[in-house]
């Protein structure tokens, strides 16, 4: 079940009455109801791997808080084994062997290895860290084994951010399960006008800008270099719509119900360098990140090249963890060179400003920092969107070489212009939020009716240019 | 105490005031920017949604083309009035296929029985997908006054009778091609050639391989093709199935050509097959791109299947 469908509404509307009807006994298991249902909407079977690594880890949970010395590791390595061990058949097994019948064929032999018909179950990555973020706070003392298996399951299912994030922390939202949430009426409006954001996001953006996204990459070939640089912004934008406006969503829809989930996004394209873009993207992935591998691996407390070491690594796994191909690998290694680089070249940076007099003009160097972390974002988003790694490098040869039509041949120019349309909004209002955090307000105004009419315009401008045939979201695949 | 203090009291019956002052003041944007839309829509007189409308609701000519954007640039009705004396119209629409085509043929059928049907099917017609169920939008302007398309556009999704309770939904994305529609400037600038439209780019690439793909038949559209058959037989109208040329060589016959052929034959429909007519494909500098024939390739075209569809009309 997907959000931007009625069905997604009509049993969001459903399980929010009941839930409130309920006695608060009762909620969790109805919760717990609402996410099995929500899950095997996709594809049923597939709740059985989720059952496997929630019946592990929480035996593993009570193990290690019962336990002392070398057990409670041994109870650790192993829940972490079974989390990667179904992630790693599930999402990289055939990747593997892939790479394997290459390396293979290179030497004339033939992989004696079988490939596995198996399709990832949706959301299997955000499930699998945010169960591994279990044990390993139970494992550091941070956080008490749940002994309730109803609601240690609902902490790893909870239905608005099961398939896509944001990957929560026991500390944050295993307590809330328990909590009594009465029927609050600001903070329901909140949620709502959260989810009606992310639909904005969603449909008007994300959705229309897909269109020619896809068609301009899905056929690097036959297209102008201009084309797809104009394409390449154009999925800086749908991927961030897409991904945000589904945490939108997810967090809006947990608000009605009382409970808070983590900021996921903070107006990304904003960031004046590649380090505070990682710190406003997806940043429940790039906390856990940081929290369960940087910090491990020693962080910034080693020798510098260690530390470079570290950054590299970390943003390496994180494109693995987006995907079983070269393309998401090589996207992540490219955003660890960056920050590396960023590091290594910033007092030289520091003294081109100086000579240039830039550092004298703030606002115009602000804005030129900005254009170059999008630049190099967008770099770096053609190995993410790009359908191999082959069509990678075809489309960045001819985004440098190739000038052409900036429309690709069927092009229709409407959708063009909403296309246009919806970035425009949607800076527009993100802008306000980041430069003029205190000024007049649409949708926080003071009077209803200002309120109430800026909530319906949204509503209408969804209407009238929102793409209803639009496809899943980008990061249920990981 | 006040009633709106009663209310703020509850926090239920205060949700439950402000939700429906909300709804109050969407459904009177949606109703009143749907009634100008809709007002509008009708009133086009250019364009494609204009070309659907006057197909569905204003066309008396003896012969109509359906099919996809092939139809719309292959088959030139002044050519075929020519040759067979009758009046023409083409209704081909650009990314549309046989749901479309059937749906469009259900609306005309009630109004009139045209003398001759052309149905041009591509390759990869009856492929399962949901592209051309997606593509049903642009049918929904007319869900309202036409119940005999509603199954059809019903296919869609289950949800569609109810989002149309917005009046703006059936104008979706529609309105800068409504303002174009409606627009003196486009008006000038198009050329009404009884619904075609000519292509005028040559083709220069080699011609395009292709990939052998076996894939899976739609069941649902195949139905539609049966049910277009039985229709045109119910209202005496002589039906053509065409496959009009296309630049790119087969290794194997494609499903679906293969499955016209098959019904055709049970239905005793003639099929004529240019997608593999060397005469065409030998001659790229008929083609617009390898899809669609140019406007000298459609001349050629129109002529020879009007030729070959006297014959078979003198046959009979």
């Amino acid at each position: 079940m997907i959000f931007n469908s009625i069905e997604f509404v009509l049993f969001f509307i459903f399980v929010t009455i009941a839930y409130f009807i309920l006695p608060y006994r009762f909620r969790w298991f109805l919760l717990l109801a609402a996410s099995c249902y929500f899950y095997m909407a996709f594809v049923p079977v597939y709740i059985l791997i989720l059952g496997f690594t929630i019946v592990i880890d929480y035996f593993a949970g009570i193990f290690i808080e019962n336990e002392q010395g070398k057990k409670r590791k041994l109870y650790l390595v192993m829940s972490l084994v079974a989390n990667i061990g179904v992630l790693a058949v599930f999402k990289y097994y055939n990747f593997l062997n892939d790479n394997l019948t290459l390396l293979l064929g290179s030497f004339n032999t033939s992989n004696p290895v079988p490939y596995l018909k198996i399709l990832l179950p949706i959301g299997l990555s955000f499930h699998t860290f945010q169960a591994m973020s279990y044990t390993i706070e139970v494992y550091r003392g941070n956080q008490k084994a749940e002994r309730n298996f109803g609601i240690y399951s609902l902490y790893v299912m909870f239905y608005p951010q099961l398939v896509a994030g944001p990957i929560e922390r026991p500390q944050n939202l295993l307590h809330q399960f328990r909590e009594k949430f009465d029927f609050n009426y600001n903070r329901v409006v909140e949620g709502l006008q959260q989810m009606l954001w992310g639909f904005f996001k969603k449909l008007v953006v994300a959705d229309r800008l897909e269109l020619y996204v896809n068609a301009a990459y899905n056929n690097p070939q036959q297209q102008s270099g201009t084309t797809l640089v104009l394409a390449t912004i154009f999925f800086a934008f749908q991927i961030y719509c897409d991904f945000s406006g589904y945490s939108n969503i997810a967090i809006g829809a947990a608000k009605v119900m009382g409970f808070d989930l983590m900021t996921n996004f903070k107006r990304p394209y904003f960031s004046t360098n590649i380090s505070e873009f990682w710190k406003r993207w997806h940043i429940s992935l790039s906390t856990w990140f940081k929290d369960y591998l940087y910090i491990s691996l020693g962080g910034n407390r080693v020798s510098i090249p260690r530390w470079y070491f570290n950054l590299f690594i970390v943003f390496f796994i994180s494109g693995l963890w987006h995907g079983a191909n070269w393309t998401y690998i090589i996207w992540g290694s490219l955003n660890g060179i960056y920050l590396v680089f960023a590091i290594i070249s910033q007092g030289a940076r520091d003294k081109v400003n100086h000579v240039l007099g830039i550092e004298k003009l703030p606002r115009l160097n602000h804005f030129f920092q900005i254009l170059i972390t999008f630049a190099l974002t967008c770099f770096a988003w053609v190995f993410f969107r790009a359908n191999n790694v082959a069509d990678s490098f075809l489309i960045i040869q001819k985004m440098f070489t190739d000038r052409g039509a900036l429309l690709f041949d069927k092009a229709d120019p409407s959708s063009f212009i909403f296309s246009f349309l919806g970035i425009f909004m949607l800076l527009a209002i993100e802008a306000k939020h980041e430069y003029y955090k205190g000024s007049f307000s649409f949708f926080h105004n003071r009077h209803w009716l200002v309120r109430n009419l800026s909530y319906a315009v949204l509503i209408i401008i969804i209407l009238l240019i929102g793409v209803f045939d639009g496809g899943q979201f980008i990061y249920f695949q990981f | 105490m006040m009633f709106e203090d009663r209310i703020k009291q509850n926090a239920y019956l205060y949700f439950a005031s402000r939700l429906l002052l909300l709804l109050l003041i969407v459904f009177v944007l949606d109703f009143s920017i749907g009634k100008i839309l809709r007002y509008y829509y009708f009133k086009q007189e250019t364009g494609r949604q204009y070309r659907a409308t006057y197909a569905i609701d204003k066309t008396t000519a003896d012969v109509l083309i359906f099919g996809s954007s092939r139809a719309y640039h292959h088959y030139v009705p002044d050519i075929i009035e020519t040759n067979l004396k009758q009046s023409c119209y083409n209704t081909g629409s650009p990314g549309q296929y046989l749901l479309y085509n059937y749906a469009t043929l259900r609306a005309i059928l009630k109004r009139y029985a045209p003398k001759m049907i052309i149905l041009d099917l591509s390759t990869s017609e009856f492929q399962v997908g949901r592209d051309s169920y997606d593509r049903l939008s642009f049918l929904l302007p007319y869900y309202k006054d036409h119940e005999e398309i509603r199954p059809i556009v019903d296919l869609k999704s289950r949800w569609e009778k109810f989002k149309l309770l917005s009046s703006i939904y059936a104008f979706n994305s529609s309105f800068l091609m409504i303002a174009g529609g409606n627009s003196e400037y486009f008006k000038k600038r198009t050329t009404d050639l009884k619904g075609y439209k000519p292509l005028t780019g040559v083709w220069q690439k080699p011609i395009t391989p292709e990939i052998f793909q076996d894939y899976k038949l739609d069941s649902v559209k195949v139905s539609m093709l049966t049910s277009f058959i039985d229709d045109c037989n119910r209202a005496g109208t002589k039906l053509f199935i065409v496959s009009s040329p296309i630049y790119v060589t087969y290794r194997e016959r494609d499903p679906s050509m293969v499955l016209i052929d098959k019904v055709a034959k049970e239905k005793k429909v003639p099929f004529m097959d240019f997608s593999y007519d060397t005469s065409f494909t030998n001659h790229p500098f008929l083609f617009n791109d390898p899809s669609h024939l140019n406007e000298k390739g459609a001349k050629l075209f129109t002529a020879k299947v009007t030729g070959m569809i006297k014959d078979s009309v003198a046959a009979r």
